[in-house]
């Protein structure tokens, strides 16, 4: 059971989650500081609720959701200020991760956040349905289109 | 595919000072928390208090018609 927020856990916590935490609101909201800001509004919400954990995965699944919800709402918030937004500069990558993060900020969002799941935190269909509330088969679906529009965007044949 | 995508998620770095920034925020926070409840519940007993006034002074005066 996971209940303890002292300043120690709360160290171990940012130190483990927030990077996970930040790279999905990243994949929203496809900006550095806009990334920052959700990972700090997750992180606060877990501080003001304190909720209890069975387990570590758990915990997990419960950033990863209220992360989700929040970058909805930011993206909702701010449809009318940008329509959309250009993917940050990541030309310090190396070319080929580039150009597939590149690749998959391109991605209509509801594509993105399904790949990112299954590619980057390794959650399978069930548990993608899950965290996003929706029906393992509307994620079967949005994996398969995702990758084909990836695909498509890449312009090559990159599936192994 | 999977492999670019988790390695150039992965170069995509959080900054250390945005987590040290982050735990002090986070650590207000409890603070903020810490110190907010004394006050609401002593406004929670102001308040109790009050409508227990309010009512004896209303069952006293009902009581004198």
């Amino acid at each position: 059971m996971i209940n303890d927020y002292s300043e120690t856990m709360i160290e171990q916590l940012v130190s483990t989650y927030s990077p996970i935490v930040f790279r999905t609101a990243f994949t929203y909201c496809k900006q550095t500081s806009d990334a920052e800001d959700l990972t700090q509004e997750v992180f606060l919400t877990l501080i003001q609720k304190k909720p209890s954990f069975e387990s570590q995965e758990h915990l997990k699944a419960w950033l990863l959701r209220v992360c989700i919800n929040k970058a909805k709402n930011h993206l909702k918030r701010d449809w009318f200020r940008r329509k959309e937004v250009e993917p940050e500069d990541l030309a310090y990558l190396p070319v080929e991760q580039m150009e597939m993060v590149q690749a998959m900020l391109k991605l209509d969002v509801h594509y993105r956040v399904v790949l990112h799941l299954y590619y980057y935190l390794g959650y399978d269909i069930k548990e993608i349905a899950q965290i996003l509330k929706m029906r393992p088969a509307t994620v079967g679906t949005r994996l398969k289109r995702g990758r084909d529009n990836l695909r498509k965007i890449l312009g090559d044949d990159r599936e192994r | 595919m999977r492999d670019d995508y988790r390695a150039g998620m992965d170069a995509i770095g959080i900054e250390q000072a945005f987590q040290s920034r982050l735990i002090e925020r986070l650590l207000q926070e409890v603070d903020r928390q810490e110190n907010k409840s004394p006050k609401q519940a002593w406004l929670a007993i102001g308040l109790g208090v009050s409508a227990l006034i309010a009512l004896l002074v209303w069952l006293l005066g009902s009581g004198e018609d």
